[in-house]
């Protein structure tokens, strides 16, 4: 497996400001490097909101009973960022929360890096709890990143979250 | 359009511009390519063409379709100069 069929989804085009500009007016965005929380806590910063809901998925030593080394996400950076504006613009519609955002990231990663970040602000907490899952749930199943697992001997896989 | 245009568009060809991710990426062995179709020609009709030009392992059911960044129904017509993309499964998160 060449990386080169893949470097256009191994990085994204924005520079790295941008991304956080969009992920505050859009809420999602896709990154390509580690993912600055304090800075996304920041800017759901709302004097309105009793509650902050944050859900980081980390990149986890194993996938059920084979040890991972590390792994790899590809993103469609473009439409990701599309799909992405919708979940959120529906996360808001079908929950009382005031802010949504999420970033995902694509690349090279390690055991322990954080591969995506949910956080939710609201005026009370469940609707904060409850959009913070619907999000993730929603990015798993329709946001276009791919996962590339990589093993002990070196072989590698493709990833599949319905499989 | 008048009957002569459309009349002079029969045979015409539309250039489609069709990006790859991951496995198909591996399978077509390339990030893109430009492919020319006639021009009523569908999204299921693209997918079966290259589907044989490149041996993609995954049938049609089991992709979604997007195009110009958007999701799109396998039902849409596509546009001279239309970007698609095949989405094999996902597996963010």
């Amino acid at each position: 497996m060449t990386d080169s069929v893949h470097s256009h989804s191994m990085s994204i085009k924005r520079s790295i400001d941008e991304v956080y500009l969009i992920a505050e007016r859009d809420g999602f965005a896709l990154l390509d490097v580690a993912i600055d929380e304090g800075r996304l806590k920041n800017t759901l910063d709302d004097d309105s909101c009793g509650a902050f809901v944050c859900f980081e998925g980390r990149v986890r030593n194993h996938n059920n009973a084979t040890s991972v080394e590390r792994l790899t996400y590809y993103g469609y950076e473009d439409l990701a960022l599309n799909q992405g504006r919708a979940i959120i613009e529906e996360a808001k519609r079908r929950f009382e929360i005031t802010h949504a955002i999420a970033i995902h990231r694509i690349g090279a990663l390690e055991i322990g890096d954080v591969a995506v970040w949910v956080g939710v602000v609201s005026a009370h907490r469940y609707p904060a709890f409850d959009a913070c899952r619907w999000i993730l749930d929603t990015i798993k199943a329709d946001i276009p990143v791919w996962k590339q697992e990589y093993y002990e001997n070196n072989s590698a896989k493709w990833l599949n979250n319905n499989g | 359009m008048s009957t002569i245009d459309a009349a002079a568009n029969t045979n015409a060809t539309m250039t489609i511009s069709v990006l790859y991710f991951a496995s198909l990426a591996d399978e077509a062995n390339c990030q893109q390519e430009m492919v020319s179709v006639g021009q009523s020609t569908s999204l299921t009709e693209l997918y079966e063409q290259l589907s044989q030009k490149h041996r993609f392992s995954r049938p049609q059911a089991e992709l979604r379709v997007a195009v110009n960044d958007y999701f799109a129904k396998w039902t849409d017509q596509i546009c001279d100069g239309d970007s698609v993309v095949f989405i094999t499964p996902v597996a963010g998160g």
